[in-house]
C-alpha cells in the first residue's frame, strides 16, 4: 500500500471517530445508545454492581422507596422530599415533579411507583391514602379511580398485563384491580397464618407462571399465590421456608426472565436472590457505603434485560445491578 | 522536704482510694435475670404491666444474628458503647417507625405527639441535630446529642414504649413513667393471633399521673423523666430556679401538674394543638369552618415557637385555671371546661 493511501485511511479514521463522539456527545445519544450496545453486547453470569443514581448535587434523593423503569426512563419516589425524580440511563436526572400536600399532584408518602403500557405513571402515597396517574411530563391526570374505595395505605405498586397490583399496609391485603379501578381480586388480611400479612410492602408477578410474590414485611417473608390467589409457598430464606427467618423486615421483590426471585432485607442490608427451585444462588449488597453496598434498601425493581435496580435510603442512591 | 512530699502523696492517694472503695461498696452489684441479662440490656419479655412476654420486637435476637452491625462496630465505634453512623441512628428508626409496618408510625399523630415539621406550629425534639446541653433548663454541661435512644432503649425496657430509666447519664427511677396503655382496638386481627409470646400494639392514651409515694413503688414523676436533661425545670410551687426566676409547680405528681399536662414528648404541629375547650382545627372543620379559617385560629403565634404544647399559645393556663375563676367569653358546644386538661 502507498504511504498516502495509508495517511488518507488513518485520516478518515480518526475524522470518522470525531464526527461519531461529537455527534454522541453534543446531540445527547448516549441514553439512546447504551440499551443497543447492552443487548448487543449481554453480560453472562452473576449479577454484579454497575452504576449508581444519585441525581444532581443540588437536588439529592431523600429516603428513595421504591423506583421502576418506564419506556426508557427511571423513575423514582423521593419520598422525604415528597416528589417523583427521573432518570435518564446515564443517571441523569430530566425530570422531577409532585410537592408536599394533600391534593392533586401533591404527596405526603409517595411510595410504590409503576407504569401502564401509555408510559403514564402510577404513584402510591401511602399517607394520602391514594394512587395518582401522571402523564410522561409529570403532569397529574387523574387519581385511580378506586371505586370500591379499598385503598387504605397502599405501599408497593406494581402493574402487569393491565392489570394493578398494590399492597395495602392498614388493611394488610393484597389487592388486585383492572386499570378502570374495578377491583378484580383481593389476597390476606392481618395475621401470621398462611395467606395472611402483617404489613405488606412490595408485590411481584412471575410474567412466565403468573404466580404472585407479595412481601410480608411484619412476619419476615415472601408468600407466593397462584393467579387464582390460592396460597403456594413461603421464602423466608430458610429451607422450604419451614424454619426461622433469615430476612429481617423484607421489602422489595423482583424477578429475573429466569424466574429467579430477588428479595431486600432491609435491616440486613442485603439483597437475597433464590431461584425456581428455592435454592439461594446470589446475595448482593452487604452493609456499607462503598460502591454495591446498601444501607437500609427498600425499593427492587428489575427489568426486561434484567437489569437489577435498588432504592439505597441512607446512601441517597438508586444502585443499579446486572 | 522529699519526705513530706511521699507523705502527702501516699495520703492522697489513701484518700482517693477509700473514696472509690466507699462508692464501689455502695453500688449495689448487678445481679442477671434471664430477661436483664446485663446492664440496659432487655430481652423485653416483660410489658408495662409486669407481664411476661408480650413484647419482643426490640431485645431479643436470632442465634445467627448479624443485627448488632446496624448500629454498633467492635473495633471502630465512635463511642466507648461502640456506635458507629451516630448522625443516621434516627434514620434506622425510622426505617420502620414510619408507616411502612403499619404501626407506631412516629410521623402520624399520637399519644407522644408527632414528628413532622410540614405543619404550621411544628415543634419538636429534633433527634440527630440538637445538642442535650441545648435543653432549656440544662444546668450540667453534657456532651452528646438528643437521639431516639436518648430517651428509648432499642436493646428492649421493661415497659412498652421502652422508655430508658436512666437518660443524659441520669437515673431518675428503677421503673419507668407510666403510660396509661390500652390494646389498640385498630389492629384487633394482629393482636387476637399473636398471643402471649408474640407482639401486641398498644395504644396510648398518655402518661398516668397518679404516682404512689410509697417506699414499696419506685417514685416515677413524669417530670423527673423529662428533668433528666431540662434540670432547673423541676420546681415546686413557690420555689426559685438557679437564675432566680420563679417556675410554674411541674413535680405535682397527685395532682398531675407535670411536664406532660402542657408538653408532648416528641412533638407538635397544628393538627394537634388545641384550644381551651380541647378543640382541635378537625373539630372546627367537621362544625363547619373552612381549613383556612381553623388554622389561623390555632397558630401560635408565640415568640419562642411551638415548644411542643399541646394547646396553642398560652390557652393551656385557662384550660385548667378556669372551674375557680370563670371568664365570659362564650363557651364553645362540646367543650371541655371541667379545669382538667382535655388528653
Amino acid at each position: 500500500m502507498k504511504k498516502t493511501t495509508a495517511y488518507i485511511w488513518m485520516s478518515a479514521m480518526v475524522v470518522l471517530s470525531v464526527a461519531i463522539f461529537s455527534a454522541i456527545t453534543f446531540l445527547d445519544l448516549g441514553p439512546a445508545l447504551k440499551p443497543i450496545v447492552a443487548s448487543a453486547n449481554p453480560t453472562g453470569g452473576d449479577p454484579e454492581f454497575r452504576q449508581s443514581f444519585y441525581g444532581s448535587f443540588e437536588n439529592p434523593l431523600n429516603k428513595p422507596m421504591d423506583v421502576t423503569k418506564i419506556g426508557d426512563r427511571i423513575y423514582v419516589t423521593d419520598t422525604k422530599n415528597t416528589q417523583v425524580q427521573v432518570y435518564d440511563q446515564n443517571g441523569n436526572n430530566v425530570l422531577k415533579f409532585g410537592k408536599a400536600g394533600t391534593d392533586k399532584g401533591q404527596f405526603q408518602f409517595p411510595y410504590g411507583i409503576a407504569g401502564d403500557e401509555d408510559e403514564n405513571i402510577y404513584v402510591a402515597d401511602m399517607y394520602n391514602g391514594n394512587i395518582s396517574i401522571f402523564n410522561a411530563k409529570g403532569e397529574f391526570i387523574k387519581y385511580f379511580p378506586d371505586k370500591d374505595k379499598a385503598i387504605q395505605s397502599p405501599a408497593g405498586l406494581r402493574i402487569y398485563d393491565e392489570k394493578l397490583y398494590v399492597t395495602d399496609i392498614k388493611s394488610n391485603k393484597l389487592l388486585i384491580f383492572n386499570l378502570e379501578g374495578k377491583k378484580l381480586m383481593e389476597i390476606g388480611s392481618a395475621g401470621q397464618d398462611e395467606g395472611k400479612f402483617i404489613a405488606p410492602n412490595a408485590v411481584a408477578v412471575n410474567k412466565d407462571n403468573h404466580q404472585i410474590y407479595v412481601t410480608d414485611s411484619g412476619n419476615n417473608r415472601v408468600q407466593v399465590f397462584d393467579e387464582d390467589g390460592k396460597f403456594l409457598n413461603v421464602i423466608n430464606g430458610s429451607k422450604d421456608g419451614k424454619g426461622s427467618p433469615l430476612f429481617v423486615n423484607p421489602r422489595g421483590v423482583a424477578l429475573d426472565s429466569n424466574g429467579t426471585v430477588y428479595i431486600v432485607s432491609n435491616l440486613s442490608h442485603n439483597i437475597y436472590a433464590y431461584d425456581k427451585d428455592g435454592k439461594e444462588v446470589q446475595i448482593l449488597g452487604g452493609m456499607g457505603t462503598e460502591n454495591g453496598k446498601l444501607y437500609l434498601p427498600n425499593g427492587l425493581y428489575i427489568d426486561d434485560r434484567d437489569e437489577i435496580f435498588v432504592t439505597d435510603t441512607i446512601n441517597q442512591r438508586v444502585s443499579v445491578f446486572y | 522536704m522529699s519526705k513530706i512530699k511521699i507523705g502527702f502523696s501516699t495520703l492522697f492517694a489513701l484518700i482517693m482510694l477509700s473514696m472509690f472503695a466507699a462508692i464501689a461498696s455502695a453500688e449495689e452489684p448487678f445481679v442477671p435475670t434471664p430477661s436483664n441479662p446485663a446492664p440496659g440490656i432487655n430481652v423485653g419479655t416483660i410489658d408495662n404491666n409486669g407481664n411476661v412476654a408480650t413484647h419482643r420486637t426490640h431485645g431479643n435476637f436470632q442465634n445467627n444474628t448479624n443485627s448488632c452491625g446496624n448500629c454498633h462496630s467492635t473495633h471502630n465505634g465512635d463511642s466507648a458503647t461502640l456506635l458507629k453512623f451516630e448522625e443516621t441512628e434516627s434514620d434506622l428508626c425510622l426505617t420502620c417507625h414510619d408507616g411502612t409496618l403499619g404501626f407506631y408510625n412516629v410521623e402520624k399523630n399520637s399519644g407522644a405527639g408527632v414528628f413532622n415539621s410540614t405543619h404550621d406550629s411544628s415543634s419538636m425534639h429534633n433527634v440527630g441535630t440538637v445538642a442535650i446541653s441545648s435543653a432549656p433548663g440544662a444546668l450540667t454541661p453534657t456532651e452528646g446529642e438528643l437521639q431516639c435512644s436518648s430517651c428509648h432503649n432499642p436493646h428492649g425496657s421493661t415497659n412498652d414504649r421502652l422508655l430508658n430509666t436512666t437518660v443524659n447519664g441520669k437515673t431518675y427511677s428503677t421503673a419507668a413513667i407510666d403510660l396509661d396503655l390500652v390494646e389498640d382496638p385498630d389492629y384487633k386481627d394482629i393482636n387476637l393471633v399473636t398471643g402471649p409470646t408474640g407482639l401486641k400494639i398498644y395504644k396510648s392514651n398518655g402518661p398516668v399521673f397518679v404516682n404512689e409515694d410509697s417506699p414499696t413503688v419506685p417514685q416515677r414523676v413524669y417530670s423527673n423523666f423529662c428533668s433528666t436533661c431540662h434540670e432547673d425545670y423541676l420546681k415546686s410551687s413557690g420555689a426559685k430556679r438557679v437564675d432566680g426566676h420563679y417556675s410554674h409547680t411541674t413535680n405535682s405528681f397527685k395532682a398531675g401538674r407535670n411536664c406532660a399536662s402542657c408538653h408532648y414528648a416528641h412533638g407538635t404541629d397544628i393538627t394537634l394543638l388545641k384550644d381551651t375547650a380541647g378543640k382541635t382545627v378537625a373539630d372546627y372543620v367537621k362544625s363547619g369552618w373552612t381549613q383556612e379559617k381553623a388554622e389561623a385560629y390555632m397558630k401560635d403565634i408565640s415568640e419562642g415557637g411551638s415548644s411542643i404544647k399541646k394547646y396553642t399559645n398560652m390557652t393551656v393556663c385557662w384550660a385548667c385555671h378556669q372551674s375557680t375563676h370563670k371568664l365570659d367569653t362564650p363557651p364553645v358546644a362540646g367543650g371541655n371546661y371541667s379545669g382538667k386538661p382535655t388528653k
